[in-house]
């Protein structure tokens, strides 16, 4: 997979368009029907220098990155390092105090979450937000809540149902779809959370720490499934303490210390930075 | 992998039927499968229930169908109330202001227009308390939970005030008579006649209710309850489905307040004080929160201890509302998700 994905393809211009057109296209089918993999695609997010304060503390100071479709950006660094917030101000979830971020070309600093989703960006989070009375299916659809326009109703459903069943596969989530999200083994609740993002048709996932609490064959089995997102178009922004799975799916790296970027680069290159083997790997 | 451990167990079960394994003893009493599954859902029941009041109708026992009545036009209440209590999880205790609306909206045309077709009369009280909803929906919900439980409090009070000294909506003396309804040219006179056009009016409620609350808009109201952010990074944005959900609830509480006042021919402040906004909030909790066959049933409870005890067990007279508030103390201590509702399953930490 590694090998394939530094191939450069070169592809068309993705369209930009309202996110009703955006959600309206069935992406995930044409995507993956197309050979996929780009790394010369356009960027679907970028953080330019992004700041963050709480109350005196520094959680961010001029983070920038850029993750483009179809590659895994991976994000790395001790606990309080910024990660989390870093993501949860590209998803509208924080505001940041300085610094820009754009989706799809599009500026989305300080917008409230949904219009952050209606422009591309899908999010799990690191401890688990599922809707945990309801069964995965329900969850499912709800993160399919964008889908399709408003003046096509019956269109809309049969897109969402569309959508549920591409996810499902993708996922391996067909067993359990009728069950309570909130009563599954840890690892599929993940999973859960990674579909009920992907419902959305996002341009770019970020991905708060997916096999936290994961066994490592589950861990194994989703680096696999990232490929198959990455395939679809979709760039991923991946918070992991996992490093060597990081590494492994990674096609760049960043490493957060303290809130600023310590080593930024190839996954080997930042492995074997001094200043990244001191203060994080010991 | 995990996945194999966990497959459906219905699966199974058609398996077997399919293969025409020898099974020890039918599953069933004989009973159709789409029957049986028709009765493990809502509408199943909806569908028995509305069954019952065309008996009640075809009977035309005058105490029963004005029971019957009373208790459709609470369900109604309740069904309205049950998309913001239970379904956006709002704590809505103001539900009378809207149920005033409507009757007393209900109440001026029919007084003022004495000719005016129910239908429209039914669909005029729906606008007016579904406008007024709109309109207060966008203060109430810039709140946070417990301040919507305040606020809608005041509003409830507010209206209860305003109808008891308003000489315009006949302060304290209420509008009275009220000429009877007549729909399509058809005079609704007795309790029997106004309990079809109820049942109607009801099967179309419900029908409704159920519908929206399985679509998009429904889903879109039980995530924003059981997450907020969760559903705010779905692209749901929360303001617009709680209104949506207020809107829906007041709509119906104008058809209920229409209802009442062409069933009493008699529109009254007392009947939209505070009380009457705690009632049919602790009906709807009584009956499991989410549920409208719960819904019904909290009703059917409220009316059940209001006109039937009252009857049966004369000495409980005036203690009708300490009744009520028991059980749902005593519900919310034996089975806080209520009589129908599911129950909670909570978050993994």
């Amino acid at each position: 997979m590694m090998a394939m994905r530094e191939e450069s393809v070169s592809v068309p211009e993705e369209p930009v368009g309202t996110p009703e057109e955006r959600a309206a296209a069935p992406a995930i089918d044409q995507r993956s029907s197309s050979t996929a993999p780009r790394n010369d695609a356009s960027p679907v997010l970028v953080c330019d220098r992004v700041s963050k304060n709480f109350a005196g503390v520094r959680a961010l100071q001029e983070v920038s990155l850029e993750v483009r479709s179809g590659q895994i950006v991976g994000m790395i660094g001790p606990n309080g390092s910024g990660k989390t917030t870093l993501l949860n101000c590209a998803s509208g979830v924080l505001q940041p105090d300085g610094g820009r971020i754009v989706v799809n070309g599009v500026d989305i600093t300080g917008r409230q979450p949904y219009v952050c989703a209606a422009h591309g960006v899908a999010r799990t989070f690191q401890n688990l937000r599922l809707f945990g009375s309801l069964p995965v299916m329900e969850n499912l659809l709800i993160g399919g809540h964008l889908i399709g326009s408003a003046r096509h109703p019956l269109r809309r459903m049969a897109e969402r149902s569309r959508r549920l069943e591409q996810v499902v596969e993708l996922l391996e989530l067909g067993p359990v779809r009728r069950l309570p999200a909130g009563s599954l083994a840890y690892g599929l609740q993940r999973r859960v959370e990674i579909g009920r993002a992907l419902m959305s048709n996002p341009r770019v996932l970020l991905l708060d720490e997916p096999a936290a609490g994961m066994n490592h064959l589950e861990a194994d089995r989703l680096s696999q499934t990232f490929a198959q997102i990455c395939s679809l178009g979709i760039g991923i922004l991946l918070i992991e303490h996992n490093v060597s799975l990081v590494a492994a799916v990674s096609n760049h790296m960043l490493v957060l210390d303290a809130g600023r970027e310590l080593a930024n680069g190839s996954a080997d290159d930042v492995l074997r930075d001094p200043q990244v083997v001191k203060a994080y790997l010991g | 992998m995990p996945l194999t451990g966990t497959s459906e167990a219905p699966v199974h079960t058609v398996d077997r039927r399919q293969s025409g394994e020898p099974s020890a003893r039918p599953r069933s009493w004989g009973m159709p499968s789409s029957l049986r599954q028709l009765g493990r859902r809502e509408e199943g029941w909806f569908a028995l229930i509305i069954l019952v009041g065309v008996l009640v109708a075809v009977s035309g026992s005058g105490f029963w169908t004005e029971f019957a009545d009373t208790m459709l036009y609470y369900a109604i209440l309740t069904i309205g109330l049950n998309f913001v209590l239970g379904l956006a999880g709002e704590l809505d205790f103001g539900h009378a202001a809207f149920f005033a609306v409507g009757a007393y909206a209900a109440a001026k045309l029919m007084t003022a227009h004495p000719g005016t077709d129910f239908l429209v009369v039914l669909l005029v009280a729906g606008a007016a308390a579904g406008a007024a909803s709109l309109l207060l929906g966008f203060p109430v919900f810039r709140m946070r939970r417990t301040f919507v439980a305040l606020i809608t409090v005041a509003l409830a009070e507010i209206v209860a005030v305003l109808v008891t000294n308003v000489q315009w909506v006949g302060a304290p003396e209420g509008i009275s008579p009220i000429p009877s309804p007549h729909v399509l040219g058809i005079s609704l006179q007795s309790y029997p006649q106004l309990l079809w056009f109820g049942l109607i009016l009801f099967a179309i409620v419900v029908a409704a209710s159920l519908a929206l609350s399985r679509v998009r808009f429904g889903r879109a109201l039980t995530a924003i309850r059981e997450d907020d952010l969760a559903a705010r990074c779905s692209g749901i944005r929360p303001l617009r489905y709680k209104i949506g959900a207020f809107v829906v609830a007041g709509v119906l509480a104008g058809f209920a307040g229409a209802f009442f006042a062409g069933l009493f021919g008699f529109v009254g402040p007392a009947s939209f004080n505070i009380t009457a906004s705690f009632v049919i909030g602790e009906a709807v909790i009584l009956g499991g929160l989410g549920s409208f066959l719960g819904s019904f049933l909290g009703a059917a409870v409220l009316v059940g201890i209001e006109d039937l005890l009252v009857d049966y067990v004369p000495q409980v007279s005036g203690h009708e509302d300490l009744i009520l508030g028991i059980l749902v103390v005593a519900i919310i201590l034996l089975r806080p998700q209520g009589i129908l509702g599911k129950p909670f399953v909570r978050r993994r930490a």
